[in-house]
């Protein structure tokens, strides 16, 4: 631990009402594998995983996320994923899941959609063509 | 296949500027607000190899939570990182500490900071 310090990453944390069915969610559509605490249901914590990225869930008993997304123009987001070939992920998921704004490319560049999740979190996907 | 390369955390807050200030002097990160000579209504923030997005909504509070778990509070981020010993001891007279640090049961070095805007932030070493 004399290391200089320095951050190797960060884990957006969301606050739900039911891991269980996140996890579920998240494994379905996204392809996430998940590591939940306990073992058994129901969960208070989980990790989910998928190639570069975690994102960790928390239990608050009858959690509502508020709704958030119409009090900016452009929207509110939780999270921004990077990735490569968005296009493919958008084509296989845009009609199992919520999409917020459909794939287009932005005024910076980037082709972007965006998704909420069963608990109402914004998720970004987002790949710069090179 | 597509592949997921890395995730940034994003923040809504009232005030994007005082935001980016507050993390470039306390926690390292470099800050950038856009559009760059108006009211900024987006911002990134990076360090090492994380970001952090700010949003801005104006007058957003954001609601206290922490304490709707049981066993623990709730958390808005979660910093993996090396050095936290050191990091530790620079940051803790200088920012809010909800928890000091102290060796998780699952073996991890953590300690939860809150930001100025109410946000929950761990940070954490393997032990």
């Amino acid at each position: 631990m004399d290391k200089m310090p320095e951050y190797s990453s960060i884990v957006p944390v969301f606050s739900v009402a039911d891991v269980g069915a996140t996890m579920n969610w998240y494994q379905t559509h996204l392809g996430f594998s998940s590591d939940p605490f306990p073992a058994q249901e129901p969960y208070l914590f989980a990790i989910l995983f998928s190639d570069h990225i975690e994102i960790m869930l928390q239990r608050v008993q009858n959690y509502q996320k508020p709704e958030t997304y119409t009090l900016r123009a452009g929207g509110v987001w939780d999270a921004y994923i990077r990735l490569s070939q968005v296009k493919e992920l958008y084509d296989a998921i845009k009609d199992e899941v919520t999409i917020i704004k459909p794939l287009r490319q932005q005024p910076y560049g980037a082709w972007e959609f965006e998704v909420k999740d069963p608990n109402g979190y914004v998720l970004v996907f987002s790949e710069i063509n090179q | 296949m597509p592949e997921l390369k890395s995730l940034a955390s994003c923040f809504p807050v009232a005030d994007i500027a005082q935001t980016l200030r507050w993390y470039e002097e306390h926690l390292g990160f470099t800050g950038y607000g856009y559009p760059p000579d108006e009211l900024y209504t987006f911002g990134i923030m990076i360090r090492d190899d994380i970001e952090i997005m700010l949003q801005r909504i104006g007058d957003y509070q954001k609601p206290d939570l922490y304490d709707l778990r049981d066993g623990g509070g709730v958390w808005d981020a979660y910093i993996r990182m090396q050095g936290i010993k050191e990091f530790y001891e620079t940051v803790r007279d200088q920012v809010e500490i909800m928890r000091p640090l102290e060796k998780a049961f699952y073996g991890a070095w953590q300690f939860e900071v809150r930001d100025l805007n109410g946000y929950v932030i761990v940070f954490s070493e393997p032990g």
